[in-house]
């Protein structure tokens, strides 16, 4: 009973001290009024491009204030609330600042983990980001530490050569499934059952809805933006200027 | 006659929509009881990177700071008693040993965070390029631990919720299911270690 409690306690007092977390639709999102529109510009479409030519996500965040709640478990609900990385990949970087709390952070989701070391995340804050940051140059700092991160990154992921076709495949297989359900599965088990139709859902089963994760995201480009699924598990670097 | 065979019929069919629901309550319960030894791996190993990246930070902090005996002599005593335990899945089922085990982790996470505590005294050990590098893995890997640790409570306690909520209570009895350990909170063990002048 104690630890249902214990836990009730800490779920609450994490909603209490966290504030919102942002639901993304660009790669780059200034929550401060800090970015010209020419530099968020030329920050979202490097991050485009990489993301076009790579598969792996990258993605910039400023706000204002974290109201004194954890950085890594805010950058956590960050990145577990938009998803960032491919599914199954789980190639995401989320650059996070907290502009009045003078924190930084970099979440790594567990595929870039290998290269996108928490030392390297650590160089990163330490050397590119936070003494452009100390001197008021936020795109200076934005603009190194997300092309740091894309040089750490780079050759950890590349678009496997199915990458593009995938959706087709998927979209084949759906088919061939449903001319074999319709022509052959379902006159056998309908000249034997009645309420056959309830299990008409197997053919909209989710299990073959995971391919929307990859439109989603990656190749689709276009304004709008959104995570294709991936995971993090707590790994990268915080700093503060 | 025709009578009874409706009412057979009726039984039935009554019969075979429990059976239906006791082995999809089932399945469910064992997919869940999979989930949390997936999210204990998680934890696992990260648990494990920490228990191998203390070798090298150990080392490296002697070197700089060797009159620090006591704390470097705690942090390696927690590392070998985290060690000797072994975690097999019974673990998770048993209140004590889960206990020791937590116990044991939280002590090696004080004993190191002391270790950095006393190592911001050493001015040469702080701008040591090798250190800095263990420092920012061992911060990593901490929250690393933090995060596969809520993660594996909230998968212990869908499952829990399962088991103890009524009518899947009694598959669960009948399947030997057992309540799962969450983690405390670590109230005590995060505390930042008092630093006396």
């Amino acid at each position: 009973m104690h630890r249902y409690i214990i836990l009730a306690g800490i779920l609450s007092n994490q909603a209490l001290a966290q504030p919102a977390i942002p639901r993304l639709e660009q790669r780059v999102s200034d929550f401060t009024n800090t970015l010209s529109y020419v530099e968020w510009n030329s920050l979202e479409q490097m991050l485009k491009t990489f993301e076009d030519t790579t598969s792996t996500q990258i993605v910039a965040v400023m706000v204002n204030t974290i109201n004194g709640s954890s950085m890594e478990e805010f950058a956590v609900k960050v990145f577990e609330e938009n998803k960032i990385g491919q599914k199954g990949k789980d190639n995401g970087a989320l650059l996070l600042i907290a502009k009045d709390d003078r924190l930084v952070r970099i979440e790594v989701g567990y595929g870039l983990e290998g290269s996108l070391t928490d030392a390297a995340c650590s160089q990163i804050i330490e050397r590119e980001i936070t003494p452009r940051f100390s001197e008021g140059n936020f795109y200076g700092g934005l603009l190194a530490g997300v092309t740091s991160i894309m040089s750490a990154t780079a050759g950890e992921y590349k678009v496997d050569s199915r990458g593009r076709e995938a959706p087709f495949i998927a979209m084949a297989l759906v088919a061939a499934f449903a001319v074999i359900f319709f022509f052959i599965f379902l006159p056998i088990v309908m000249s034997r059952r009645k309420y056959v139709i309830s299990r008409q859902g197997w053919v909209y089963n989710p299990g073959w809805g995971y391919r929307s994760g990859d439109w989603g995201g990656g190749s689709s480009g276009g304004s709008s933006w959104s995570g294709g699924g991936g995971m993090s598990g707590g790994g990268g670097a915080t700093g503060r200027w | 006659m025709n009578k009874t065979a409706v009412i057979l019929g009726a039984i039935g069919f009554v019969i075979l929509i429990v059976v239906w629901w006791g082995v999809s309550t089932f399945n469910g319960l064992v997919s869940a009881d999979e989930a949390i030894k997936s999210a204990w791996s998680q934890v696992e190993n990260q648990y494990q990177r920490r228990y191998d990246l203390i070798p090298n930070l150990v080392e490296t902090v002697r070197g700089f700071a060797k009159q620090e005996r006591q704390v470097l002599e705690n942090v390696t005593a927690a590392r070998a008693s985290v060690g000797q335990l072994k975690v097999t899945p019974e673990v998770l089922r048993d209140p004590e040993a889960f206990a020791r085990f937590q116990k044991a982790q939280d002590g090696l996470s004080s004993a190191l965070s002391r270790l950095l505590v006393v190592a911001e005294n050493y001015p040469n050990l702080k701008s040591n390029e090798n250190f800095l590098t263990l420092q920012s893995q061992l911060e990593g890997t901490e929250n690393r631990i933090s995060v596969e640790r809520k993660r594996f409570n909230e998968t212990v306690q869908d499952y829990n919720v399962r088991i103890r909520r009524f009518p899947g209570s009694v598959v669960a009895g009948f399947g030997g299911f057992r309540e799962a350990q969450y983690f405390q909170s670590a109230a005590e063990a995060e505390k930042v270690p008092e630093v006396k002048f």
